[in-house]
């Protein structure tokens, strides 16, 4: 490979960290799958390398007609009830959600 | 009569006119949804005694002369990852498949308030992640047009439904093509505004700084109506634009007199011969009726594939952290402790294109790699909206195909490069934030339908859809349904 030297060279410890960073845990399957397409996604996205960007602001808002933060005054106004909200709840006690410990016993 | 072949004004007219009643639009519709999405799939939920509940009120509110909205008795669908108040919204993922939505979006509540009446929720790619409708969790929806083939994605399951005239007006949601391409892949009309112009308010968020909401529609002359009651500034959404409702229907032009079209000759070089020749000709007609065609320099889009997946995605990885099994959706029982509950939920409860975007998005935000790839795309997004406000300078609007190639079969695109090079003439609108509609502009030899992109600056939405008017009159190639659906059930 001629290119430059893989800024994104992409392998199966990577791809582990990822998935502790991102909480989310993959089937050996799904591993295999992953690490060949997100291999491809990359060497394609490094086609970015190539523009001149010096001096460039990066991009933070998009609108035109917005171009600094929206604040608004902390009010109290119409929320969700607590019946509503634990409604979508997988599991809850006393009004409140119920999680597992937080703590390896 | 063959109320299938009406656009929603016309419908909407004969209503007024006493001609029909809401009940008897509401029940044709759900009948031919109940006759035919058997074979299309478009639909994850049909609402049959809520939609005719609401007409029976309707035509009861009229009865009493009370004022009517904008789409009195129009059926209309919402893609499922809008919510309806105490209806679930799965988002196409099994992690979402009992959310009872505690509140209706803002745009649900918009056509609710103007006598609209759901219909049903119809299919999208799992967190509107696809181009192609195969990542839905559930099934694909199918193309009327072909059913082998893809309605396109991940709005696909609304724009299967319009197009086979199941309703005659759906919502979709475009982040980066998901309202245009599957509007042309199904020869119908969809339009993605202005970055801002409709809340995202009670939309499921996939990326924050491109997701608009828009109409797709059998004719432009509605998808104006959609937006006239869509189009409003709302407080609960930030990036809400805080512009007054504009009128789109009235006085739409039937030339284009005088407007200046771009098109980005050159970066359009590699267009295959088939789609080349069907944007020749759709320039042809814009020639003819008055518009002058202006050759504008946009190649800095041919790296908008590459910042739109490293920024969607970064976005994605964000927005998706909120699905942690802990306050809804899916919860694994055989989790032992909290970070195992994390684990195993999300491992549960997502697809892999999901957790792909995810592990993406995870990756180009990484200390290391953060300045490389994130920082870069977003000066490179810098570079793509400055070269669209220089041409801009030069013309009222800019004109492309709206996506490489007709429909495809389902199941055949494995490459995810290749699948996400579908997206390389819609991405650019949503990296500027731009109105941007795709209209049908005829047929391959296989008569599958071509669709016709129009993008102006941003707030021009009622000039997009202005010159988009004058070139569907001038073909009417809305007015052609589906063979297998042109027909009453």
């Amino acid at each position: 490979m001629s290119k430059k030297q893989n800024m994104s060279s992409f392998n199966k410890q990577d791809l582990n960290d990822l998935q502790r960073l991102a909480r989310i845990k993959l089937s050996e399957e799904e591993n295999q799958n992953l690490l060949e397409s997100m291999q491809k996604i990359l060497d394609y996205v490094e086609l970015l390398s190539e523009v001149d960007t010096k001096g460039v602001p990066c991009c933070n808002l998009v609108s035109q007609f917005q171009t600094k933060n929206v604040f608004r005054e902390d009010e109290v106004g119409e929320l969700l009830s607590r019946d509503k909200f634990l409604e979508n709840s997988p599991d809850q006690i006393g009004g409140m959600i119920r999680v597992p410990p937080i703590m390896k016993s | 009569m063959e109320l299938y072949k009406l656009t929603a004004s016309e419908i909407k007219e004969l209503f007024l006119q006493d001609k029909l009643s809401a009940e008897e639009i509401t029940k044709y519709f759900l009948n031919r949804i109940e006759k035919s999405d058997e074979k299309l799939k478009a639909f994850l939920k049909i609402f049959p005694e809520k939609a005719l509940k609401s007409a029976k009120a309707l035509d009861k509110k009229k009865k009493e002369n009370q004022q009517l909205g904008k789409l009195a008795a129009i059926p209309v669908a919402i893609k499922d990852n809008m919510h309806i108040k105490d209806e679930i919204t799965t988002c196409g993922s099994k992690f979402l498949t009992n959310y009872k939505a505690p509140f209706s979006a803002t745009a649900v509540k918009l056509l609710e308030q103007e006598d609209a009446i759901f219909i049903g929720k119809t299919n999208l790619d799992e967190f509107a992640m696809g181009s192609s409708n195969e990542h839905s969790a559930f099934h694909p929806s199918h193309n009327p047009w072909d059913l082998a083939c893809t309605p396109g994605g991940s709005s696909g399951g609304s724009a299967s439904a319009v197009a086979a005239r199941l309703t005659p007006i759906a919502t979709g949601s475009d982040t980066g093509g998901s309202i245009r391409q599957p509007a042309a892949f199904c020869g119908i009309v969809g339009f993605k505004p202005t970055y801002g112009r409709i809340s995202r308010y009670g939309l499921v968020a996939f990326g924050s700084s491109f997701d608009q909401i828009g109409p797709i529609t059998a004719s432009v002359k509605d998808a104006g109506l959609a937006m006239e009651v869509m189009g409003k500034h709302c407080p609960c959404d930030s990036t809400s634009l805080n512009f007054p409702q504009e009128t789109y229907t009235e006085n739409l032009p039937e030339t284009l007199k005088g407007k200046k079209i771009g098109v980005p000759w050159h970066f359009l070089e590699q267009l295959s011969d088939g789609a080349k020749e069907n944007f020749l000709a759709s320039i042809e007609t814009i020639k003819s009726l008055g518009a002058e065609i202006i050759d504008i320099d946009l190649d800095i889009l041919k790296y908008s594939i590459a910042v739109y997946y490293i920024l969607a995605t970064a976005e994605a990885s964000t927005n998706l952290a909120r699905f942690d099994g802990i306050r809804y959706g899916v919860r694994s029982p055989d989790a032992q402790d909290l970070e195992e509950l994390y684990d195993i939920s999300r491992d549960q409860g997502f697809g892999e294109e999901v957790k792909k975007r995810i592990l993406l998005g995870t990756f180009v935000l990484s200390a290391g790699y953060q300045e490389a790839f994130y920082k870069q795309a977003q000066k490179v997004r810098t570079l793509i909206i400055r070269a669209y406000e220089s041409a801009f300078e030069t013309c009222d609007a800019v004109c492309m195909p709206t996506a490489p190639t007709t429909t495809f079969k389902l199941n055949t695109i494995q490459d995810p490069v290749k699948m996400y090079l579908q997206d390389i003439f819609t991405i650019s609108s949503n990296l500027a934030g731009l109105p941007s509609i795709s209209i049908p502009s005829g047929f391959d030899s296989d008569n599958k339908p071509y669709g016709l992109q129009l993008i102006g600056p941003q707030m021009h939405d009622v000039f997009v859809i202005q010159y988009a008017h004058a070139f569907e009159m001038a073909t009417k190639f809305n007015r052609i349904v589906p063979p297998q659906f042109d027909k009453e059930f």
